[in-house]
């Protein structure tokens, strides 16, 4: 029993036990302290999130926020699977991969009703398409072990491409020392304007792959335990990205404040290119955010027919989302 | 005692103790039901290696190669450099310390400059692992050199012998045993510069050495292939170790106590 029970601390000491801060949170009065883990350096992409902290909307909703900063090298999804963290933008592939290793993560509000990943070239590149670059023996600065890659992989050939690590630096490709980049459509597409270095962006989306790419994702633990808080959580994040979207000047000027990299005319730029892949007909009819079993299912089977999900353990995925209260409450969680 | 005694008598406690944790974790795994995302048992990531064998002996390959190219240069160059200092005084109290920054500088930091210097690929990794690993060899040396019997030298210098000769016949030979302490402490630093290169210096996709396939499968949440991908590092760590080691003894087994 003495070895069980010492077994259980190293463990619990290794990964991090949450249960006291829970209980201590829970039995105080005043709003609770709840983490939510980024996967990229503040930008636009997060500006919702920022605008609701900024605005006090989640400690409206009873909840004290921390924003903590992310980067190419946060497992942000494996750190909310484990309950480090109880909420974490996560991609929506990530997320499927990790219920199907057994996770309790939901997701509870898409940023992104279309995806804006996309592949950067120069504007003066030799690949005018997707199909022509993927044939090529080009080098591509990508993270190759992404499932949009992968489904690239599949639809073009990609054989002879010779990939080589992003680690957010846009230097590699402004000297072309790659041929093209992995991209948002949103944010680095953006900066290399910016920079001077015209470009065209081939959409990932326009060739049939266009999975929920950035989801907030909660904890079922926690998400079981404190619903309200949850349903509170994505009320506010929702009313955040709708303010973002119409006057995002002093949202973006804090998140210039905590990475001074973005610029504010980056950031300006960025925000206005949000609407088109933000919004949608699903969003128009219920809210920001909003999410459909039937993409769900067709990303899984995509997932499933690239071999990023084992066709058995697709099983366990069970249903990946809990929309955020709609316009018409009824309709939550479809 | 017989070699082959010899090797099972020296072998069989860290074997055991190996087993022993493997077993742990094993049982562990099974008993906290820890989900494979967060730690994989040993049975699982032993699946991953032999699911993917011939991506993950090609990975191991590319990173050997670039692990032993980066050691040879750190051992060549850690050598040259350490007699060189210890010929010339002044370069010694003026450069010595300044090669302290190899080994104080992160080389996660540096690593994205190495790509801009050397391009992508081995290059890259080779500098990487060279620079992680040189500062020991370049210590040792210094040591080893220093600490020759003065009685010696003078016997040397009493006899005409000119300063490579007296290197090559007395101060090498003599530091043999420091050299070789250095070596062996920058092999395992070779591993850890070739790895922390390769994460953002290599190639990946079908070129992906281990750096690469640890951060790719960490994406895709893959932990059993990240730890099969750590094994076969670790793996190739001991094996140049074991290399460091064999040529040690059979360099020193006529004639110095350590090898005995």
């Amino acid at each position: 029993m003495g070895f069980r029970c010492l077994l259980l601390l190293l463990i619990a000491g290794l990964f991090g036990c949450r249960s006291e801060k829970e209980t201590t949170t829970e039995s105080t009065p005043g709003p609770m302290t709840v983490q939510v883990q980024l996967n990229w350096f503040p930008e636009s992409e997060f500006g919702g999130l920022y605008e609701a902290e900024q605005n006090g909307w989640f400690k409206q909703a009873g909840l004290q926020v921390e924003l903590l900063k992310g980067g190419p090298s946060v497992p942000a999804a494996q750190m909310v699977a484990s309950g480090q963290v109880d909420f974490a933008v996560v991609s929506g592939p990530q997320l499927l991969t990790l219920r199907s290793q057994g996770a309790k993560v939901t997701a509870i509000f898409s940023t992104f009703q279309r995806n804006p990943r996309g592949i950067v070239v120069h504007q003066d590149s030799p690949y005018t398409s997707l199909d022509s670059l993927w044939k090529s023996s080009a080098t591509v600065m990508g993270e190759d072990g992404l499932a949009f890659i992968k489904w690239l992989n599949r639809e073009y050939g990609g054989q002879k491409l010779s990939f080589v690590p992003y680690t957010g630096s846009l230097a590699p490709f402004i000297g072309k020392k790659v041929d093209a980049m992995q991209c948002f459509a949103t944010a680095e597409a953006v900066q290399l304007e910016l920079e001077g270095v015209p470009n065209t962006v081939f959409l990932v989306a326009d060739t049939g792959y266009n999975p929920y790419v950035t989801v907030i994702a909660v904890n079922d633990a926690f998400l079981e335990k404190h619903p309200e808080r949850v349903s509170g959580f994505t009320s506010a994040l929702r009313r955040g990205w709708e303010s973002y979207l119409k006057s995002p000047a002093k949202t973006n000027q804090y998140m210039h404040g905590l990475n001074p990299d973005m610029t504010m005319e980056v950031l300006e730029k960025s925000s206005s290119r949000l609407p088109a892949f933000v919004e949608s007909s699903d969003t128009q009819q219920h809210s920001i955010g909003w999410m459909t079993a039937q993409r769900w299912e067709e990303l899984q089977q995509q997932l499933v027919e690239l071999g990023q999900i084992d066709r058995q353990a697709a099983g366990k995925i069970g249903t990946p989302f809990l929309n955020p209260p709609g316009r018409d409450e009824s309709q939550a969680g479809e | 005692m017989k070699g082959g005694a010899r090797f099972w008598s020296l072998s069989w406690p860290p074997l055991l103790v190996v087993c022993l944790l493997l077993i742990i974790w094993q049982v562990a795994v099974g008993l906290f039901s820890i989900p494979p995302y967060m730690l994989p048992s040993p049975v699982q990531v032993l699946q991953a290696l032999v699911d993917e064998p011939s991506r993950l002996l090609a990975a191991t390959g590319r990173t050997a190669m670039a692990m032993l190219v980066g050691f040879a240069c750190s051992a060549i160059g850690g050598i040259v450099l350490g007699s060189c200092l210890t010929w010339v005084p002044l370069a010694r109290r003026g450069v010595y310390p300044l090669t302290l920054i190899l080994q104080m500088v992160p080389l996660v930091a540096i690593a994205p400059m190495l790509v801009v210097w050397f391009g992508w690929g081995i290059p890259s990794v080779i500098a990487a692992a060279c620079i992680v690993s040189i500062f020991p060899v370049i210590a040792s040396t210094l040591d080893g050199l220093q600490s020759v019997d003065p009685g010696l030298r003078e016997l040397f210098r009493i006899y005409g012998a000119g300063k490579m000769r007296t290197w090559w016949m007395l101060g090498f030979p003599a530091a043999l045993p420091n050299i070789f302490t250095g070596l062996r402490i920058a092999a395992g630093l070779a591993v850890i510069g070739a790895i922390v290169g390769e994460f953002v210096g290599s190639y990946g996709g079908d070129q992906a050495p281990l750096g690469s396939v640890i951060t790719s499968a960490l994406k895709q949440t893959r932990t059993d292939v990240v730890f099969a991908a750590i094994a076969l590092a670790a793996a190739l760590g001991f094996a140049l170790f074991g290399l460091v080691n064999l040529l040690g003894w059979w360099l020193l087994r006529r004639w110095h106590t350590s090898v005995h």
